[in-house]
């Protein structure tokens, strides 16, 4: 609510010198069992934008997280990378498209 | 933190320049506090599609990308990082070394301006992962769409210039960039992305130094104050925030050379593989591809009128022989009218006008074939982990009533 009404209010201030308003996105993580340990540890670095971008298997989550551990600084998650990975395999595991190779286009109009 | 914020906002407001608090802010956000971010607005830009707002990554809506020229407000942005703050141009340097470097020097930007022949070139800039979100299984990182290119002018001196100045050894391989950005994890020690190009590319006509674009300097999130622009390689070849130039005697083996970034299988490899580091290999050109700016998709169109069609064709280091439009799902295909790029390395406008049979749902589809014979496939062309190179050919929807 209060960042609805902050959004709100910062796009009317800019509004009058951009042509069109920025398309903003999502950047809620789902209420799930384990959201309170990928608040804490994933949105350190990032927006939650990476994560709810993504629909990925168990296993690409799992080579993700490892790859920001090699890379990126990220700290071993001990326990909590089961119920992390718990988490993020519920609500964005892989979503596989089942209308053919290619998607109908949305409608705009 | 309360007050940065309020900095930061003023500064947005005040100079029109970036508002980029949360970002500025990664490195002292608590974790309950990160995931509050400030709306992410950004002077200077419009019409884009944020997908992150943390590193910020926004891509351009299609049927925005009408003109020619990229203008600057819709050129998209791929951050790594965090963009640097509070940049000065006059205080600005550029080191250029490297163990294949005779003689390093250290530029200013009023250097480059007056030592080298200045150049205002268009050049196109399409990010290595454009068109990820259609992969399937899908894969991790920005799920671009359609929108993460663009071919803006560019205005500065070519590298080859500064590097024949400051000298080649024999065992010149790769040019390396470093830039400004500072990584997400605030670790100071730490490179964001620190990528390049083999020394031939470097050397050519179509790679700049640049300090401008369009009629002005470079936007912040662009690269402000100088940036590395290579046309037609992964827009991650060309660092923003440009502090450094090396020219390494190897491959370099900076931040994102390595592993699955800005890499493809060496084979093709089927959808959902795992694939092992060592048979991976770097991604050079960019594949030829094509963008129906005009019309929107979805459109209603009258069938009495003729449909005028309009967009954009480009491929890296080769260029533009044709593009055909079908609007039977590839059973027939048209050939559009197509200008030659205003230069090497610029992408190139097509055109038609299209009629309909009947009323009732059609797609339009744009494909594009390039001096090496190669054309656009209509699917997406091989999967690969992380999501690179699709460059299926665009549709655009039209109700014909
Ligand atoms: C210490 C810093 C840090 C933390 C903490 C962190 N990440 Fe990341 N993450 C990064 C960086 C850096 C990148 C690369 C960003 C880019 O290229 O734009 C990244 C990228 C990603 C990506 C895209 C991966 C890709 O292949 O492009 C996903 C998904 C992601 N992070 C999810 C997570 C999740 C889930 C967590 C919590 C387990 C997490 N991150 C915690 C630093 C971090």
């Amino acid at each position: 609510m209060w960042f609805r009404c902050r959004l709100a209010l910062t796009l009317a201030l800019v509004a009058c010198n951009a042509v069109a308003a920025q398309v903003v996105p999502n950047n809620e993580l789902q209420v799930g069992a384990g959201d309170h340990l990928v608040r804490a540890h994933c949105l350190v670095c990032h927006s939650a934008q990476l994560i709810v971008q993504s629909s990925l298997t168990r296993t690409q989550w799992l080579d993700t997280i490892r790859y920001m551990q090699r890379k990126h600084n990220l700290w071993p998650l001990g326990d909590q990378e089961t119920v992390i990975l718990d988490y993020l395999e519920a609500n964005y595991g892989a979503r596989y498209q089942s209308s053919g190779r290619r998607k109908n286009l949305p409608y705009y109009r | 933190m309360k007050e940065l914020e309020t900095l930061s906002r003023r500064r947005f407001l005040q100079n029109g320049s970036v508002f980029f608090g949360a970002s500025a802010l990664a490195m002292f956000a608590s974790a309950e506090s990160a995931g509050l971010n400030e709306p992410p607005l950004i002077a200077g830009k419009s019409g884009l599609r944020i997908l992150n707002d943390r590193p910020l990554n926004a891509e351009a809506l299609p049927h925005l990308l009408v003109d020619a020229v990229t203008p600057t407000r819709h050129m998209f942005i791929r951050n790594n990082g965090v963009p640097p703050v509070g940049v000065d141009p006059s205080g600005w340097r550029l080191n250029i070394g490297g163990e294949s470097i005779i003689r390093p020097l250290r530029l200013s930007i009023k250097d480059l301006r007056s030592r080298y022949q200045n150049v205002s070139l268009q050049l196109t800039l399409e990010c290595g992962g454009n068109g990820r979100a259609e992969f399937d299984p899908s894969v991790p990182g920005n799920q671009w769409t359609l929108g993460a290119v663009g071919c803006p002018l560019w205005h500065g001196v070519r590298v080859r210039d500064v590097l024949e100045d400051a000298g080649l050894k024999n065992d010149a391989v790769y040019l390396a960039f470093h830039g400004a950005d500072t990584h997400l994890s605030g670790d100071p020690e730490k490179e964001v992305i620190s990528r390049g190009v083999p020394i031939e590319k470097a050397m050519a006509d179509d790679a700049l130094i640049a300090w401008g674009m369009n009629d002005g300097d470079l936007h912040p999130m662009n690269g402000h104050p100088l940036r590395l622009v290579v046309a037609g390689w992964p827009a991650s070849a060309s660092g923003k925030w440009l502090t450094g130039l090396s020219v390494r005697n190897q491959v370099h083996d900076g931040a994102k050379m390595g592993g699955q970034s800005y890499r493809v299988p060496k084979n093709p490899v089927a959808p959902g593989s795992v694939v092992d580091d060592s048979s991976m290999k770097i991604i050079g050109a960019m594949p030829v591809k094509s963008l129906l700016s005009v019309p929107q998709t979805g459109v209603r169109h009258d069938r009495g009128q003729q449909l005028k069609v309009s967009g954009h064709a480009w491929v890296g280091d080769a260029q533009v022989v044709s593009v055909d439009l079908s609007t039977d799902f590839g059973q027939t295909w048209q050939r559009a009218s197509l200008q030659v790029p205003a230069n090497v390395g610029a992408w190139q406008q097509f055109s038609a006008a299209l009629v309909f049979p009947a009323v009732g749902y059609y797609e339009i589809w744009s494909r594009a074939t390039d001096s090496n014979g190669l054309s656009q496939p209509m699917v997406l062309p091989g999967w690969n982990p992380k999501g690179y190179l699709n460059n299926a050919c665009h549709r655009v929807a039209v109700h014909v009533v």
